[in-house]
């Protein structure tokens, strides 16, 4: 694999190519991209683990950090949905630089979600195929998932933890949502996660795009109804799948960081 | 900063290991040292919060080099090909990557940098590298006393009413509070619910205990004498984690009395969390580091470019890894 970096201009972005293994064919492209904060902290090994074994199979794979995260230039006030859209644009611009005229994929866990779903419109040649891991559709859920996991995290962090903290969190699930795992929220960030609603994000991006989501995510399941209502056409699927990978935690023992089924089940919706 | 002062180093057998290097902008003035970032735990080089991106920058930005890389087998690094067993093929890579820096840098003086576990492995470096001048440990090694494990179990008990947290954590009280929501439903789930004699999460404080059993205080404490009485500049910080309070260098209390420990930096964070969860809790730390690291570096002056040969490979075209 070949760390580099790419982009344009000050956005410098940091990235990692997989090609395919000596021996094997080019078949074709992927690019992973990454959750928020700690979720991109937490599946940072099982993207390698995913992109070396799609690297065995002939897929080259893009790994890539959006702007004002892991190893990119930038800071947390720099975190911007439309942005980032551009940023996975221009990965698949680096990867398709790199593998030339093949058959791309994206692969989008959680907040990675919208965002590739707004860089559709922004790629060229369109990108094939997006697969979606648990999509963060419905923001104030997420949100509270946010303020729920810095509330866990910040309880365990100190020997007496403030007891505000929880009192603020019951009066509010939001009140704590402005940081999380010691990332911000800024402003921007926020109002665009509020936003997000599966029937306001609902659009059908001309690409084939499989949902992979939990078997009681309601939000993913109501994006894709939207969508097959809306657009009768569009080319989506729907698969429940529930896995041991705790999104939003430290690394712990007995917390899995690359669960085995999750792996072979996103192995085979890109392969 | 700007990242163009950041670049992708490879390097170690087989160029396995990955890191970045920040650098000061080239018209900036130079510190003599530089300072190396460690893992901690199985986080790959950003660090916990992506801490160890924030500090390289911030200290580039007051004239440090910083490396944060990957050890063998984390993160984008491979993993070793070796047989040396984990200890000893760690510290195989953090002398690399003080290689590494040296060849880049032209600098024959570092500081290190580490958190938790990666603070025990900062003090291995340090012992065995006489290139590190400095090394500040975040929630590294503890050894509390009977007394203060005492102290911190009746304070959590006074609390205890009184904070919604910590009865939310106890889970004894928790499973009171649903026998008396819903005792029927919770008879029930009990008949239902195998016998479970599995042990749950051990006590937080598990993760601070020496990380080999034959490390003991005594140990720590001859260690620290090398170090100080090589000049090394040992700073000890700790987190709020662990305790409410500190007197007198009660994180290491079985130690008291010995020599070394008037001769190290020390100093206990109650506002400040093991894992800097709370943004002002990183400007604190990041604040503390910077003003340790500027004040072990002797005083600035330009360096020459860095050096143009090296036996490793500092990219800002791809690397093969």
């Amino acid at each position: 694999m070949t760390p580099f970096y790419f982009g344009h201009g000050a956005r410098r972005l940091f990235g990692v190519f997989h090609p395919p293994d000596a021996g094997t064919t080019l078949r074709a492209g992927v690019v992973l991209a990454p959750p928020f904060g700690q979720e991109a902290i937490r599946v940072h090994r099982f993207y390698r683990l995913l992109a070396d074994r799609l690297a065995r199979h002939g897929i080259a794979v893009l790994r890539f950090d959006f702007y004002g995260t892991g190893d990119s230039g930038g800071e947390d006030d720099d975190a911007d949905l439309d942005a980032w859209a551009g940023d996975l644009a221009q990965a698949h611009r680096e990867l398709l630089r790199r593998i030339g005229d093949r058959r791309v994929t994206w692969f989008a866990a959680r907040l990675a979600a919208p965002v590739a779903l707004r860089a559709v419109p922004l790629s060229f040649p369109r990108v094939h195929k997006l697969v979606l891991w648990d999509p963060v559709f419905d923001g104030m859920s997420y949100l509270t998932q946010l303020g729920a996991a810095q509330l866990d995290e910040l309880e365990h962090a100190y020997c007496i933890p403030d007891a505000q903290w929880r009192r603020d969190f019951e009066r509010d699930p939001l009140a704590l949502s402005g940081e999380c795992f010691g990332f911000a929220l800024p402003e921007r960030l926020r109002a665009q996660i509020q936003a997000l609603t599966p029937r306001q994000s609902a659009s059908a991006p001309g690409s084939v795009v499989s949902v992979v989501a939990a078997e009681g995510d309601t939000g993913a399941r109501a994006w894709c109804e939207a969508v097959q209502a809306a657009y009768p056409g569009a080319m989506l699927r729907h698969s429940a799948f529930d896995h041991s990978l705790i999104w939003l935690s430290n690394a712990f023992p007995n917390n899995e960081m690359a669960p085995a089924p999750a792996l072979q089940k996103m192995a085979a919706e890109l392969e | 900063m700007s990242t163009e002062e950041e670049s992708i180093v490879t390097f170690g057998a087989g160029q396995a290991l990955v890191g970045i290097l920040s650098q000061p902008a080239p018209d900036a003035a130079r510190q003599q040292v530089g300072c190396l970032l460690l893992n901690t735990g199985v986080n790959h080089r950003i660090g916990p919060r992506r801490m160890n991106v924030k500090l390289a920058r911030r200290l580039a930005a007051s004239g440090l080099p910083c490396l944060r890389f990957d050890m063998s087998g984390v993160g984008d690094s491979r993993p070793s090909t070796g047989t040396q067993d984990f200890r000893t093929q760690q510290l195989i890579d953090m002398r690399a990557a003080l290689d590494q820096f040296q060849a880049s840098t032209g600098l024959t003086r570092f500081l290190v940098y580490g958190v938790c576990s990666g603070a025990a492995s900062a003090m291995r470096l340090a012992v065995a590298d006489p290139r590190i001048v400095g090394a500040l440990m975040f929630d590294g090694y503890v050894f509390l006393n009977p007394a203060q494990r005492v102290e911190r179990r009746l304070r959590r008990m006074l609390a205890f009413p009184f904070n919604p947290s910590l009865r939310h954590l106890n889970p004894a009280w928790q499973a009171c509070a649903a026998w008396l929501r819903a005792p029927r439903r919770m008879l029930a789930q009990r008949r239902a619910a195998p016998r479970d004699d599995a042990s749950g999460p051990g006590d937080a404080a598990d993760i601070f205990s020496a990380d080999a059993p034959a490390y003991t205080a005594q140990d720590f404490a001859a260690e620290l004498q090398l170090l100080v009485d090589r000049g090394v500049d040992v700073n000890l910080m700790y987190s709020a984690m662990l305790h409410v309070v500190d007197r007198d260098k009660d994180m290491l209390a079985q130690l008291r009395g010995h020599p070394s420990l008037a001769r190290v930096r020390y100093r206990f964070w109650p506002e400040v969390a093991h894992t800097v969860t709370l943004l002002e809790s990183q400007r604190l730390l990041l604040d503390a580091v910077d003003d340790w690291a500027r004040a072990v570096a002797p005083p600035m002056r330009p360096l020459p470019a860095p050096a143009a040969h090296s036996p490793a490979r500092a990219v800002r075209q791809p690397a093969q890894v």
